[in-house]
Protein backbone atom coordinates (compact mmCIF):
# COMPACT_ATOMS: atom_id res chain seq x y z
CA UNK A 1 0.00 0.00 0.00
CA UNK A 2 1.06 3.66 -0.52
CA UNK A 3 2.33 6.05 2.02
CA UNK A 4 -1.04 7.84 0.56
CA UNK A 5 -3.13 5.40 1.12
CA UNK A 6 -1.84 4.62 4.64
CA UNK A 7 -2.31 8.46 5.08
CA UNK A 8 -5.79 8.39 4.16
CA UNK A 9 -6.29 5.13 6.35
CA UNK A 10 -5.93 7.99 9.34
CA UNK A 11 -8.87 9.37 8.42
CA UNK A 12 -11.88 8.90 9.71
CA UNK A 13 -14.05 6.16 7.55
CA UNK A 14 -17.46 8.57 7.00
CA UNK A 15 -14.57 11.38 5.43
CA UNK A 16 -13.01 8.67 3.52
CA UNK A 17 -16.34 7.12 2.21
CA UNK A 18 -16.67 10.89 0.88
CA UNK A 19 -13.52 12.52 0.14
CA UNK A 20 -10.89 9.34 -0.63
CA UNK A 21 -11.22 8.57 -4.21
CA UNK A 22 -10.94 12.32 -4.81
CA UNK A 23 -7.71 13.28 -3.01
CA UNK A 24 -6.55 10.16 -4.20
CA UNK A 25 -6.93 11.68 -7.62
CA UNK A 26 -5.33 14.61 -6.63
CA UNK A 27 -2.40 12.64 -4.82
CA UNK A 28 -1.64 11.09 -7.58
CA UNK A 29 -1.35 14.23 -9.56
CA UNK A 30 1.35 15.41 -7.40
CA UNK A 31 4.11 14.14 -5.65
CA UNK A 32 3.24 13.74 -1.85
CA UNK A 33 6.45 16.32 -0.27
CA UNK A 34 7.30 16.00 3.30
CA UNK A 35 5.40 19.50 4.39
CA UNK A 36 2.20 17.85 2.05
CA UNK A 37 2.61 14.80 4.61
CA UNK A 38 2.47 17.02 7.90
CA UNK A 39 -0.41 18.89 6.09
CA UNK A 40 -2.43 15.34 5.63
CA UNK A 41 -1.58 14.32 9.31
CA UNK A 42 -2.85 17.73 10.35
CA UNK A 43 -5.96 17.11 8.01
CA UNK A 44 -6.63 13.77 9.29
CA UNK A 45 -6.63 15.02 13.09
CA UNK A 46 -8.95 17.75 12.54
CA UNK A 47 -11.51 15.18 10.42
CA UNK A 48 -11.83 13.54 13.72
CA UNK A 49 -12.26 16.48 15.88
CA UNK A 50 -14.80 17.44 13.83
CA UNK A 51 -17.14 14.14 12.83
CA UNK A 52 -19.71 15.56 10.70
CA UNK A 53 -17.23 16.72 8.56
CA UNK A 54 -18.46 14.55 4.69
CA UNK A 55 -21.90 13.65 6.25
CA UNK A 56 -23.54 16.16 4.24
CA UNK A 57 -24.26 13.89 1.53
CA UNK A 58 -25.87 10.88 3.74
CA UNK A 59 -29.35 10.88 4.91
CA UNK A 60 -30.31 12.74 7.79
CA UNK A 61 -31.78 9.71 9.48
CA UNK A 62 -28.28 8.07 9.14
CA UNK A 63 -26.96 11.65 9.82
CA UNK A 64 -28.10 12.24 13.70
CA UNK A 65 -27.36 8.43 14.05
CA UNK A 66 -23.75 9.27 13.05
CA UNK A 67 -23.62 12.25 14.95
CA UNK A 68 -24.96 10.00 18.26
CA UNK A 69 -22.47 7.62 17.65
CA UNK A 70 -19.71 10.09 17.57
CA UNK A 71 -20.69 11.52 20.38
CA UNK A 72 -21.06 8.19 22.54
CA UNK A 73 -17.10 7.39 21.33
CA UNK A 74 -16.21 10.52 22.66
CA UNK A 75 -17.97 10.25 25.79
CA UNK A 76 -16.34 6.22 26.49
CA UNK A 77 -12.93 8.15 25.16
CA UNK A 78 -13.06 11.54 27.56
CA UNK A 79 -14.19 8.16 30.78
CA UNK A 80 -11.22 6.17 29.48
CA UNK A 81 -8.20 9.67 29.74
CA UNK A 82 -10.36 10.32 33.01
CA UNK A 83 -9.15 6.53 34.25
CA UNK A 84 -5.50 6.99 32.84
CA UNK A 85 -5.55 10.37 34.82
CA UNK A 86 -6.54 8.71 38.22
CA UNK A 87 -4.14 6.26 37.85
CA UNK A 88 -1.22 8.92 37.56
CA UNK A 89 -2.92 10.76 40.51
CA UNK A 90 -2.74 7.39 42.51
CA UNK A 91 1.07 7.65 41.85
CA UNK A 92 1.23 11.71 42.79
CA UNK A 93 -0.95 10.58 46.44
CA UNK A 94 1.32 7.80 46.90
CA UNK A 95 4.57 9.61 46.22
CA UNK A 96 3.51 12.63 48.54
CA UNK A 97 2.09 10.78 51.60
CA UNK A 98 5.86 10.64 52.83
CA UNK A 99 6.21 12.76 56.22
CA UNK A 100 8.95 14.80 54.56
CA UNK A 101 6.92 15.83 51.16
CA UNK A 102 4.09 16.66 53.86
CA UNK A 103 6.32 18.61 56.10
CA UNK A 104 7.26 20.62 53.00
CA UNK A 105 3.73 20.81 52.06
CA UNK A 106 3.21 22.79 55.66
CA UNK A 107 6.47 24.65 55.58
CA UNK A 108 6.37 26.28 52.10
CA UNK A 109 3.28 27.89 50.73
CA UNK A 110 3.49 26.99 46.85
CA UNK A 111 4.15 23.62 47.67
CA UNK A 112 0.86 23.49 49.74
CA UNK A 113 -1.30 25.65 47.55
CA UNK A 114 0.07 23.46 44.46
CA UNK A 115 -1.14 20.35 46.48
CA UNK A 116 -4.00 21.51 47.72
CA UNK A 117 -5.61 22.56 44.51
CA UNK A 118 -4.61 19.12 42.75
CA UNK A 119 -6.73 17.72 45.61
CA UNK A 120 -10.04 20.02 45.11
CA UNK A 121 -9.03 19.68 41.24
CA UNK A 122 -9.33 15.54 42.12
CA UNK A 123 -12.69 15.75 44.00
CA UNK A 124 -14.33 18.04 41.64
CA UNK A 125 -13.11 15.60 38.40
CA UNK A 126 -14.88 12.81 40.43
CA UNK A 127 -18.23 14.46 40.78
CA UNK A 128 -18.33 15.71 37.48
CA UNK A 129 -17.68 12.14 36.28
CA UNK A 130 -20.54 10.47 38.86
CA UNK A 131 -22.71 13.63 37.66
CA UNK A 132 -21.71 12.08 34.00
CA UNK A 133 -21.70 8.50 34.32
CA UNK A 134 -24.08 7.83 36.95
CA UNK A 135 -27.58 8.35 35.01
CA UNK A 136 -25.48 6.57 32.03
CA UNK A 137 -25.01 3.60 33.92
CA UNK A 138 -28.21 3.08 35.22
CA UNK A 139 -29.58 3.44 32.23
CA UNK A 140 -27.25 0.83 30.90
CA UNK A 141 -28.40 -1.52 33.64
CA UNK A 142 -32.46 -0.21 32.83
CA UNK A 143 -31.78 -1.25 29.52
CA UNK A 144 -29.90 -4.79 30.09
CA UNK A 145 -32.64 -5.54 32.59
CA UNK A 146 -35.53 -4.80 29.93
CA UNK A 147 -33.79 -6.77 27.11
CA UNK A 148 -32.45 -9.59 29.86
CA UNK A 149 -29.20 -9.35 28.85
CA UNK A 150 -26.89 -11.00 31.63
CA UNK A 151 -23.84 -10.15 29.61
CA UNK A 152 -24.03 -6.40 29.92
CA UNK A 153 -24.90 -6.91 33.74
CA UNK A 154 -21.69 -9.08 34.17
CA UNK A 155 -19.82 -6.48 32.37
CA UNK A 156 -20.94 -3.91 34.93
CA UNK A 157 -19.89 -6.15 37.46
CA UNK A 158 -16.24 -6.68 36.37
CA UNK A 159 -14.93 -3.49 38.04
CA UNK A 160 -16.40 -4.71 41.28
CA UNK A 161 -14.55 -8.47 40.66
CA UNK A 162 -11.43 -6.49 39.71
CA UNK A 163 -11.64 -4.24 43.23
CA UNK A 164 -11.80 -7.42 44.87
CA UNK A 165 -9.04 -8.95 43.33
CA UNK A 166 -7.01 -6.03 43.57
CA UNK A 167 -8.12 -6.73 47.52
CA UNK A 168 -6.86 -9.66 47.57
CA UNK A 169 -3.65 -9.61 45.65
CA UNK A 170 -3.49 -6.92 48.55
CA UNK A 171 -4.00 -9.54 51.20
CA UNK A 172 -1.62 -12.04 49.87
CA UNK A 173 1.54 -10.00 48.61
CA UNK A 174 1.56 -7.33 51.78
CA UNK A 175 0.39 -9.47 54.72
CA UNK A 176 0.73 -13.35 53.86
CA UNK A 177 3.92 -13.43 51.46
CA UNK A 178 5.33 -10.20 52.99
CA UNK A 179 8.47 -11.69 54.28
CA UNK A 180 9.29 -14.22 51.87
CA UNK A 181 9.03 -11.80 48.86
CA UNK A 182 11.81 -9.00 47.83
CA UNK A 183 9.82 -5.39 48.13
CA UNK A 184 10.20 -5.08 44.43
CA UNK A 185 8.34 -8.36 43.36
CA UNK A 186 5.46 -7.33 45.81
CA UNK A 187 5.39 -3.74 44.45
CA UNK A 188 5.61 -5.32 40.59
CA UNK A 189 2.96 -7.96 41.51
CA UNK A 190 0.92 -4.77 43.26
CA UNK A 191 1.40 -2.23 40.45
CA UNK A 192 0.32 -5.01 37.85
CA UNK A 193 -2.56 -6.10 39.66
CA UNK A 194 -3.75 -2.36 39.52
CA UNK A 195 -2.95 -1.82 35.94
CA UNK A 196 -4.62 -4.36 34.57
CA UNK A 197 -7.96 -4.07 37.04
CA UNK A 198 -8.25 -0.66 35.25
CA UNK A 199 -7.70 -2.01 31.88
CA UNK A 200 -10.19 -4.57 31.90
CA UNK A 201 -12.88 -2.34 34.24
CA UNK A 202 -12.49 0.87 31.68
CA UNK A 203 -12.64 -2.08 28.87
CA UNK A 204 -15.76 -3.56 29.93
CA UNK A 205 -17.83 -0.98 31.27
CA UNK A 206 -16.81 1.27 27.73
CA UNK A 207 -18.39 -2.19 25.94
CA UNK A 208 -21.41 -2.32 27.97
CA UNK A 209 -21.81 1.22 27.24
CA UNK A 210 -21.36 0.94 23.88
CA UNK A 211 -24.15 -1.94 23.51
CA UNK A 212 -26.93 -0.27 25.35
CA UNK A 213 -29.93 1.99 24.11
CA UNK A 214 -29.27 5.01 25.60
CA UNK A 215 -30.95 8.46 25.37
CA UNK A 216 -29.42 10.98 23.25
CA UNK A 217 -30.78 13.49 26.08
CA UNK A 218 -28.44 11.58 28.87
CA UNK A 219 -25.34 11.76 26.21
CA UNK A 220 -26.05 15.37 25.47
CA UNK A 221 -26.07 16.36 29.09
CA UNK A 222 -22.98 14.56 29.94
CA UNK A 223 -20.83 17.12 27.61
CA UNK A 224 -21.29 19.61 30.21
CA UNK A 225 -19.80 17.44 33.30
CA UNK A 226 -17.35 16.13 31.12
CA UNK A 227 -16.11 19.31 30.29
CA UNK A 228 -15.71 20.05 34.10
CA UNK A 229 -13.64 17.19 34.75
CA UNK A 230 -11.46 18.03 31.35
CA UNK A 231 -11.18 21.10 32.94
CA UNK A 232 -10.34 20.35 36.64
CA UNK A 233 -7.85 17.32 34.52
CA UNK A 234 -5.86 20.42 33.07
CA UNK A 235 -6.14 22.43 36.78
CA UNK A 236 -4.95 19.79 37.56
CA UNK A 237 -2.17 18.62 35.43
CA UNK A 238 -0.63 22.02 35.84
CA UNK A 239 -0.87 22.09 40.19
CA UNK A 240 1.00 18.71 39.72
CA UNK A 241 3.57 20.64 37.24
CA UNK A 242 4.02 23.77 39.84
CA UNK A 243 4.20 21.25 42.69
CA UNK A 244 7.43 19.89 41.62
CA UNK A 245 8.54 23.21 40.52
CA UNK A 246 8.10 24.62 43.98
CA UNK A 247 9.52 21.76 45.50
CA UNK A 248 12.54 21.89 43.55
CA UNK A 249 13.28 25.59 44.79
CA UNK A 250 11.93 24.96 48.19
CA UNK A 251 13.49 21.91 49.22
CA UNK A 252 15.91 21.09 46.45
CA UNK A 253 17.31 17.50 48.63
CA UNK A 254 13.91 16.22 48.79
CA UNK A 255 13.19 16.51 45.06
CA UNK A 256 16.88 15.21 44.32
CA UNK A 257 15.68 11.90 46.72
CA UNK A 258 14.78 8.43 45.15
CA UNK A 259 11.40 8.62 47.14
CA UNK A 260 9.61 7.50 44.01
CA UNK A 261 7.49 5.12 43.05
CA UNK A 262 9.46 1.38 43.70
CA UNK A 263 12.28 3.29 45.32
CA UNK A 264 12.93 5.36 42.11
CA UNK A 265 14.16 8.89 41.99
CA UNK A 266 11.52 11.53 42.97
CA UNK A 267 12.32 13.28 40.02
CA UNK A 268 12.12 10.72 37.56
CA UNK A 269 8.86 9.54 39.14
CA UNK A 270 7.44 13.58 39.04
CA UNK A 271 8.08 13.92 35.17
CA UNK A 272 6.31 10.16 34.83
CA UNK A 273 3.33 11.34 36.97
CA UNK A 274 3.52 14.62 34.42
CA UNK A 275 3.80 12.47 30.89
CA UNK A 276 0.67 10.62 32.12
CA UNK A 277 -1.32 13.29 32.97
CA UNK A 278 -0.50 15.54 30.25
CA UNK A 279 -1.66 11.88 27.75
CA UNK A 280 -4.47 11.13 29.17
CA UNK A 281 -5.39 14.88 29.47
CA UNK A 282 -4.82 15.57 25.48
CA UNK A 283 -7.04 12.49 24.97
CA UNK A 284 -9.77 14.27 26.96
CA UNK A 285 -9.60 17.92 25.49
CA UNK A 286 -9.70 16.26 21.81
CA UNK A 287 -12.66 13.66 23.30
CA UNK A 288 -14.95 16.65 24.74
CA UNK A 289 -13.74 18.64 21.60
CA UNK A 290 -14.99 16.12 19.06
CA UNK A 291 -18.11 15.57 21.53
CA UNK A 292 -19.19 18.79 21.60
CA UNK A 293 -18.98 19.21 17.88
CA UNK A 294 -21.50 16.24 17.79
CA UNK A 295 -23.66 17.45 20.20
CA UNK A 296 -23.95 21.15 18.42
CA UNK A 297 -25.09 19.75 15.07
CA UNK A 298 -27.45 16.79 16.57
CA UNK A 299 -29.02 19.25 19.04
CA UNK A 300 -29.46 21.95 15.99
CA UNK A 301 -31.73 19.27 14.81
CA UNK A 302 -34.40 20.48 17.17
CA UNK B 1 -35.51 26.10 18.28
CA UNK B 2 -36.60 23.68 20.79
CA UNK B 3 -39.72 21.87 19.91
CA UNK B 4 -41.76 18.93 21.58
CA UNK B 5 -41.43 15.63 19.92
CA UNK B 6 -44.56 13.32 19.85
CA UNK B 7 -44.47 9.91 21.26
CA UNK B 8 -44.23 7.14 18.68
CA UNK B 9 -43.66 3.71 18.86
CA UNK B 10 -40.29 2.33 18.44
CA UNK B 11 -41.25 -0.03 16.32
CA UNK B 12 -42.23 3.06 13.38
CA UNK B 13 -38.38 2.80 12.58
CA UNK B 14 -37.19 0.34 14.42
CA UNK B 15 -36.27 -1.75 10.94
CA UNK B 16 -34.05 1.25 9.75
CA UNK B 17 -32.62 2.25 12.80
CA UNK B 18 -29.75 0.35 14.60
CA UNK B 19 -29.86 -1.75 17.81
CA UNK B 20 -28.30 0.54 20.23
CA UNK B 21 -30.30 3.40 18.96
CA UNK B 22 -32.91 3.98 21.74
CA UNK B 23 -36.79 5.26 21.31
CA UNK B 24 -36.20 8.72 21.88
CA UNK B 25 -34.00 9.22 19.11
CA UNK B 26 -36.22 7.28 17.19
CA UNK B 27 -39.05 9.96 17.95
CA UNK B 28 -37.23 12.83 16.90
CA UNK B 29 -36.13 10.90 13.46
CA UNK B 30 -39.48 10.22 13.04
CA UNK B 31 -40.51 13.90 13.80
CA UNK B 32 -38.49 14.61 11.02
CA UNK B 33 -39.68 12.88 8.84
CA UNK B 34 -43.25 13.28 9.66
CA UNK B 35 -43.06 17.17 9.77
CA UNK B 36 -41.39 17.92 6.34
CA UNK B 37 -37.89 19.30 8.37
CA UNK B 38 -35.55 19.74 5.39
CA UNK B 39 -32.18 19.52 5.03
CA UNK B 40 -32.20 22.94 4.38
CA UNK B 41 -33.08 24.15 7.56
CA UNK B 42 -31.01 21.65 9.38
CA UNK B 43 -27.95 22.92 7.95
CA UNK B 44 -29.33 26.83 8.25
CA UNK B 45 -30.15 25.83 11.59
CA UNK B 46 -26.33 24.55 12.41
CA UNK B 47 -25.18 27.77 10.36
CA UNK B 48 -26.96 29.98 12.81
CA UNK B 49 -25.76 28.19 15.69
CA UNK B 50 -21.89 28.25 14.54
CA UNK B 51 -22.05 31.91 14.28
CA UNK B 52 -25.12 34.62 15.30
CA UNK B 53 -24.21 36.37 12.05
CA UNK B 54 -25.33 33.39 9.64
CA UNK B 55 -21.60 33.50 8.58
CA UNK B 56 -19.97 30.38 8.72
CA UNK B 57 -16.95 30.35 11.15
CA UNK B 58 -14.57 28.58 9.51
CA UNK B 59 -11.66 28.97 11.70
CA UNK B 60 -8.13 28.50 10.85
CA UNK B 61 -9.80 27.27 7.44
CA UNK B 62 -10.98 30.96 6.58
CA UNK B 63 -7.96 31.41 4.43
CA UNK B 64 -7.84 28.88 2.31
CA UNK B 65 -11.86 28.71 2.02
CA UNK B 66 -11.52 32.13 0.81
CA UNK B 67 -9.18 30.94 -1.83
CA UNK B 68 -11.23 28.17 -2.80
CA UNK B 69 -14.29 29.88 -3.47
CA UNK B 70 -12.53 32.99 -5.71
CA UNK B 71 -11.05 30.41 -7.44
CA UNK B 72 -14.71 28.38 -7.77
CA UNK B 73 -15.67 32.02 -9.06
CA UNK B 74 -14.23 31.28 -12.52
CA UNK B 75 -16.06 28.23 -12.98
CA UNK B 76 -16.67 24.49 -11.74
CA UNK B 77 -13.34 22.68 -10.96
CA UNK B 78 -12.13 19.89 -9.02
CA UNK B 79 -9.59 19.46 -6.19
CA UNK B 80 -6.34 19.59 -8.12
CA UNK B 81 -7.20 22.36 -10.65
CA UNK B 82 -8.44 24.34 -7.70
CA UNK B 83 -5.27 23.25 -6.29
CA UNK B 84 -3.28 24.83 -9.39
CA UNK B 85 -5.41 27.90 -9.40
CA UNK B 86 -4.88 29.12 -6.10
CA UNK B 87 -1.30 28.55 -6.84
CA UNK B 88 -1.31 30.76 -10.08
CA UNK B 89 -3.26 33.49 -8.48
CA UNK B 90 -1.96 33.92 -4.97
CA UNK B 91 1.05 32.25 -5.30
CA UNK B 92 0.72 29.76 -3.15
CA UNK B 93 -0.35 26.23 -3.27
CA UNK B 94 -2.72 24.98 -0.59
CA UNK B 95 -1.17 21.10 1.40
CA UNK B 96 -3.96 18.61 -0.09
CA UNK B 97 -5.15 17.98 3.75
CA UNK B 98 -5.36 21.69 4.17
CA UNK B 99 -7.02 22.05 0.69
CA UNK B 100 -9.71 19.06 1.30
CA UNK B 101 -10.48 20.08 5.31
CA UNK B 102 -11.31 23.52 3.97
CA UNK B 103 -13.91 21.58 1.11
CA UNK B 104 -15.54 19.52 3.20
CA UNK B 105 -16.85 22.97 5.71
CA UNK B 106 -17.57 24.63 2.37
CA UNK B 107 -19.67 21.59 1.15
CA UNK B 108 -20.82 21.37 5.50
CA UNK B 109 -22.09 25.10 5.12
CA UNK B 110 -23.57 24.71 1.78
CA UNK B 111 -21.16 27.33 0.21
CA UNK B 112 -20.13 25.02 -2.11
CA UNK B 113 -21.78 21.66 -3.63
CA UNK B 114 -19.88 18.66 -5.61
CA UNK B 115 -21.40 17.96 -9.17
CA UNK B 116 -21.44 14.53 -10.63
CA UNK B 117 -18.24 13.19 -10.61
CA UNK B 118 -16.11 12.52 -13.99
CA UNK B 119 -13.92 9.28 -13.63
CA UNK B 120 -13.08 9.98 -9.59
CA UNK B 121 -13.54 13.68 -9.24
CA UNK B 122 -15.44 15.61 -8.23
CA UNK B 123 -16.20 19.26 -9.60
CA UNK B 124 -17.11 21.31 -7.22
CA UNK B 125 -19.51 25.33 -7.97
CA UNK B 126 -20.31 27.93 -5.76
CA UNK B 127 -23.43 27.88 -4.16
CA UNK B 128 -25.80 31.39 -4.01
CA UNK B 129 -25.14 31.61 -0.62
CA UNK B 130 -21.66 31.03 -1.51
CA UNK B 131 -21.74 33.77 -3.99
CA UNK B 132 -23.17 35.98 -1.35
CA UNK B 133 -20.51 35.19 1.31
CA UNK B 134 -17.45 35.72 -0.92
CA UNK B 135 -18.92 39.00 -1.94
CA UNK B 136 -18.99 40.06 1.81
CA UNK B 137 -15.94 38.91 2.54
CA UNK B 138 -14.51 40.36 -0.21
CA UNK B 139 -15.93 43.67 -0.12
CA UNK B 140 -14.52 43.86 3.64
CA UNK B 141 -11.70 43.57 2.28
CA UNK B 142 -11.65 46.10 -0.21
CA UNK B 143 -12.63 48.39 2.46
CA UNK B 144 -9.88 47.07 4.37
CA UNK B 145 -7.49 47.22 1.57
CA UNK B 146 -8.63 51.36 0.60
CA UNK B 147 -8.26 52.00 4.01
CA UNK B 148 -4.35 51.19 4.36
CA UNK B 149 -3.68 52.38 1.10
CA UNK B 150 -5.46 55.56 1.59
CA UNK B 151 -2.77 55.98 5.31
CA UNK B 152 -0.12 54.54 3.30
CA UNK B 153 -0.42 57.17 0.72
CA UNK B 154 -0.23 59.90 3.80
CA UNK B 155 3.37 58.47 4.83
Amino acid sequence: MSIEKYLLHLYPRTWRARYEEELLAVLESCPLSFPDTIDMLLGAFDAHLHPYLGTRGMPLQERIIHMLRALRRSLITLFCAYIGFVLAGMAFQKLTEYEDFVAAAQAHSLVGTSFTLVVIGSVLALLAILAGGLPIAFAVVKDALATKCIGRLLLLAVPLLAFAALLGTIQVVGHTFASQLPQAVGATIFFGTLLAAAVVSTASVSIAVTRSKISDKLLRFAILPSAIATISMLCMLLATIFWGLSLQSAVPQLFAGNDGIMGSSTSGTWLGIIAAMTISTAAAVVSLIRGIAARSVQYSIE
Amino acid sequence: MHTRVPHVPHSSIANTAPKNVDNSTCQYIYYIQRNNVTRYNVERSYRLEMNNMDMPNLGRFSDPSILILASLAGGTKHGYAIMEDIETFAGMRPGPGTLYGAIARLEEYGLIESLPSEERRHPYRLTAAGITFLREQLSSLETFAAMGLRRLANI
